[in-house]
C-alpha cells in the first residue's frame, strides 16, 4: 500500500517489484491513472488491456463532447531512452503521450528524446514531471489552464524542470496578460508556440489574448501571434471564469464593459464560483436585470462562509443571503413556476411600513379575503393614511403588491404573494438597486444583515463608479484629480486649491 | 562479438523481436529483458540456486492461444554461432521454468535471425530433444547427479514442452511484411474497442 508521502517513483518501484505479472500491471496502471485524474483536466481516463505494447496504448485520454482529439498514453520503461525516441519516431501515432516509468529528463539522451518527441507532437513525461505538474495544479496558479494544456497538447520532454518552466511561464503570462504586461505575456506566447502542438498553441494564445483584451489592453498590441476578431463572448467569458483564479477586482471591472448579464446567464455555470462573484461584485452597478424572485430558506453555513454571495445556477443569477436566496433573470416568466409553488399571503402593512422606508414605495395594493384596494401617494411609509387604510381592513389586512422606485428612477412592482420584484420599464435597471429593493422589501432583515447587504451591493473600494469617473473626467483638465499610483486606473480626489494658489 | 557489443546487439535483437511479434497483433510482449523492471518477471532459479532469465515474456491475443503466456529466448545472430549448444540449455530452461511456474510458460519461443543445427533441424522441437537436454543439464534442471538423470526426467513434461516449442527464424525482410501503419492502427483500435 502506498504511503501518503511516497513519491511517484517510489510507488512505481513498489508496484513493479511485485512478482505477479497482472498485479504489477494493475498496480502501475492504477497509479498512473490516479495521477492523470488528479490533474483535473476534464479528461476521461481509461485503461486498455495492453501493457508496454509497441503500438497499442496502455491508457487513453479523451474529452467527450469536445473536438479535442484523443491522446493515447504509452507507458515506457526508462532503460533505453534512445529506443523510446525510436518508437516515437516510427511506431506511435503523432500526438501521443509517453509516460516514463523512471526518470528521463537528466539522462544524456534527453535532448534527442526531447527533439524527436517535439517533432512528432508527442509529450514525454517522467514521474518527476508528472508530480511537478500535479503540484502546479494544487498551488492554484492556473490550476486547470496549465494541467489541461499540458495534458491536451504539450510536446517534448517534460521532466520536473521543464514542467516548472512551462507552468510558470503560462500562469504568470495569463496573469500578466490580464494586466497588459508585455514581457510575461510574450514569454507565455513563445512557450505556447514552442512547447505545445499547433492546435493547443492556438488555444493557449486565444486564452492569453482574451485575458489581454478583458484586461483593457489593445488587441493589436498583443505580443504573440495575433488572432483577429477575438471578442468576449460566451465562450471567452466561460474561459475567463473557469481558468485562473483572479483576485484583481479592476480586471473584472474592465471585463464588465465587454459583457452583460445576458452573457453571464448564457455561461450557465462555472467551475470557479469566486471569479463569478468577483465579476458580479465589480459590475453590480452596470449589470442589469429585469426581475427578481426571493425565496426564504434556512441555509446551513460553514463558519467561514460569508453572509452574502453571488452564484450562477443554470440561467439564473442567485444572490445567496443568510436566510434567503434572491434569483435574478432576464424575464419574470422564468420564475413563474417557482413562484407558483411558493406563494405566500403577502406582507402585513406594519411590516412593510418598517421595511419599506427609503424604498420610494408610491403605491400599494391592500387585500383581505374579501376585497382589494390600491392606494397611491408619494411615499406610503411617510403617509399616515397608509396605516389608517390598513386599519380599516382589520387584522387580516395584507399588502399584496407595491410599486417602489429605484435610485435610477425606475419603477419596480413588488409582488408579495409571488415574492417577485419586476422592473416596470423596457430598459432593465442596474442589479444593485433591484437587488437592494427586492431583498429589503421581501425579506425581514436584521439591522446587521441590512448593513451587510448594503456593503455587499456597493462597489468594492478599489473600483470607482462610472459616475465618479465621469465627474473626474470633467474636472481633470483643470487639475483637481490625478491618477493614483497605488491603484492603477483609479483616480483619487485631491484637495481643492486655495484661491490664492489657483490665481498664481 | 564480445562483451558490450554482444550485449547491445542482444538488447537490440530483443527490441526487434518484440516489435515484430507485436506487429502481428497477436502477441503482447509485455516484459523484455534487459529492461530492469522485467528481471523479476522473467527470471528463474535452477536447482543449484543459479538463475537464468528469458528475454521476453508475454501473452497471446486472439485465436486458440488467446490469453496463453509465453517465454522467449532471442538470438540476434547473423550466423549459426553457438546456438546449438545454447538451444540445448534453453530446452533445459524450459523444462525447469515450466516446473516452477507453469502459469507463465504455456509456450516457449526461440527467435533467431539465423538457423542452426541444420542436420537435426526437424528434431529440435521433439520430446526426445527436450529429454536429452534435461539429462545433459541434470544437476541444474533436475537437481540430481548425472547418473540419476535418466530416471528423474518427467517424460510427460518433456512431451508437453515439445508441443509448446516454437522455432522462429526472422530476417530483416520480415519487417517489410509487417502490417502497414494504417492497417495496424485499425486492428489495434478494434482490439481496444472490444477489450480483446
Amino acid at each position: 500500500m502506498a504511503e501518503v508521502n511516497e513519491t511517484l517513483e517510489g510507488a512505481l518501484a513498489a508496484a513493479l517489484a511485485h512478482p505477479s505479472w497482472s498485479d504489477t500491471i494493475d498496480g502501475v496502471k492504477s497509479i498512473m491513472i490516479r495521477h492523470l485524474v488528479d490533474l483535473h483536466t476534464g479528461a476521461e481516463v481509461r485503461a486498455t488491456n495492453f501493457f508496454n505494447h509497441t503500438f497499442a496504448p496502455d491508457i487513453t485520454l479523451s474529452w467527450p463532447e469536445t473536438t479535442q482529439p484523443e491522446r493515447r498514453v504509452f507507458l515506457r520503461f526508462p532503460d533505453r531512452p534512445e529506443l523510446i525516441a525510436d518508437g516515437i519516431a516510427h511506431d506511435l501515432p503523432e500526438g501521443s503521450v509517453v509516460l516514463g516509468l523512471g526518470e528521463l529528463e537528466q539522462r544524456p539522451e534527453a535532448p534527442a528524446l526531447a527533439e524527436t518527441s517535439r517533432a512528432r507532437d508527442t509529450l514525454v513525461m517522467d514521474p518527476r514531471g508528472l508530480e511537478t505538474l500535479e503540484r502546479s495544479a494544487d498551488d492554484n496558479r492556473g490550476r486547470t489552464v496549465v494541467t489541461t494544456a499540458v495534458t491536451k497538447g504539450a510536446r517534448g520532454l517534460f521532466g520536473a524542470t521543464k514542467v516548472d518552466q512551462v507552468a510558470s511561464a503560462l500562469s504568470e503570462g495569463i496573469e500578466g496578460a490580464a494586466r497588459a504586461d508585455l514581457e510575461v505575456t510574450a514569454l507565455a506566447a513563445e512557450t505556447s508556440q514552442r512547447d505545445f502542438t499547433p492546435r493547443q498553441a492556438v488555444s493557449l494564445e486565444h486564452l492569453l489574448q482574451t485575458y489581454w483584451i478583458a484586461g483593457g489592453a489593445s488587441a493589436t498590441e498583443y505580443p504573440g501571434q495575433f488572432q483577429p476578431g477575438i471578442k468576449i463572448g460566451v465562450d471567452e467569458l466561460r474561459l475567463l471564469l473557469d481558468s485562473l483564479d483572479i483576485e484583481d477586482m479592476p480586471f473584472w471591472r474592465s471585463l464588465g464593459s465587454d459583457v452583460s448579464l445576458e452573457t453571464v446567464f448564457a455561461v450557465g455555470s462555472t467551475s470557479n464560483a469566486s471569479n463569478l462573484a468577483r465579476l458580479i461584485r465589480a459590475n453590480v452597478d452596470r449589470f442589469t436585470a429585469k426581475a427578481a424572485w426571493v425565496r426564504l430558506e434556512n441555509r446551513l453555513r460553514e463558519p467561514d462562509e460569508p453572509d452574502f454571495d453571488w452564484v450562477l445556477e443554470n440561467d439564473l443569477l442567485r444572490l445567496v443571503g443568510p436566510d434567503f436566496s434572491a434569483y435574478f433573470a432576464r424575464k419574470k416568466k422564468r420564475f413563474a413556476a417557482l413562484a407558483a409553488q411558493n406563494r405566500r399571503q403577502g406582507v402585513t402593512p406594519a411590516a412593510l411600513l418598517e421595511r419599506g422606508q427609503g424604498l420610494g414605495i408610491s403605491e400599494v395594493v391592500l387585500a383581505d379575503d374579501r376585497s382589494r384596494i390600491a392606494f397611491s401617494t408619494d411615499d406610503i411609509t411617510e403617509d399616515s393614511r397608509t396605516a389608517d387604510l390598513a386599519q380599516s381592513f382589520g387584522p387580516d389586512a395584507r399588502i399584496a403588491r407595491a410599486i417602489a422606485t429605484l435610485p435610477t428612477g425606475t419603477h419596480v412592482t413588488i409582488d408579495f404573494e409571488d415574492s417577485t420584484a419586476v422592473a416596470v420599464t423596457s430598459s432593465n435597471p442596474p442589479l444593485d438597486g433591484l437587488a437592494h429593493t427586492a431583498v429589503t422589501a421581501l425579506v425581514e432583515l436584521t439591522d446587521d444583515h441590512a448593513t451587510a447587504l448594503a456593503e455587499f451591493l456597493a462597489l468594492p473600494p478599489e473600483i470607482p463608479s462610472d459616475e465618479l469617473l465621469a465627474q473626474m473626467e470633467l474636472l481633470q483638465p483643470i487639475g483637481y484629480f490625478a491618477p493614483s499610483e497605488e491603484l492603477p486606473g483609479l483616480l483619487e480626489l485631491e484637495a481643492l486649491p486655495d484661491d490664492d494658489e489657483s490665481a498664481q | 562479438m564480445f562483451g558490450e557489443d554482444a550485449h547491445a546487439a542482444g538488447a537490440d535483437g530483443v527490441h526487434k523481436a518484440k516489435r515484430w511479434l507485436e506487429s502481428t497483433t497477436r502477441i503482447d510482449a509485455r516484459w523484455i529483458y534487459p529492461e530492469e523492471a522485467s528481471r523479476n518477471k522473467l527470471a528463474y532459479q535452477w536447482h543449484d540456486d543459479s538463475t537464468f532469465i528469458f528475454d521476453i515474456g508475454g501473452l497471446f491475443r486472439g485465436g486458440d492461444l488467446d490469453g496463453k503466456t509465453f517465454a522467449a529466448e532471442v538470438k540476434n545472430y547473423t550466423a549459426a554461432g553457438s546456438q546449438g549448444t545454447m538451444y540445448t540449455e534453453y530446452l533445459a530452461r524450459c523444462y525447469r521454468a515450466r516446473g516452477v511456474n507453469p502459469g507463465l510458460t504455456d509456450q516457449f519461443m526461440w527467435i533467431t535471425w539465423h538457423p542452426f543445427s541444420l542436420n537435426k533441424w526437424s528434431k529440435l522441437t521433439t520430446a526426445a530433444e527436450v529429454r536429452a537436454a534435461v539429462v545433459q543439464h541434470a544437476e541444474k534442471a533436475l537437481g540430481v547427479p548425472p547418473e540419476d538423470a535418466e530416471s528423474a526426467v518427467d517424460d510427460t513434461l518433456c512431451s508437453q514442452i515439445a508441443d509448446s516449442l516454437w522455432l522462429v527464424v526472422l530476417s530483416e525482410k520480415h519487417e517489410l511484411l509487417m502490417l502497414s501503419d494504417l492497417d495496424r492502427a485499425a486492428v489495434v483500435t478494434a482490439q481496444m474497442t472490444r477489450g480483446a
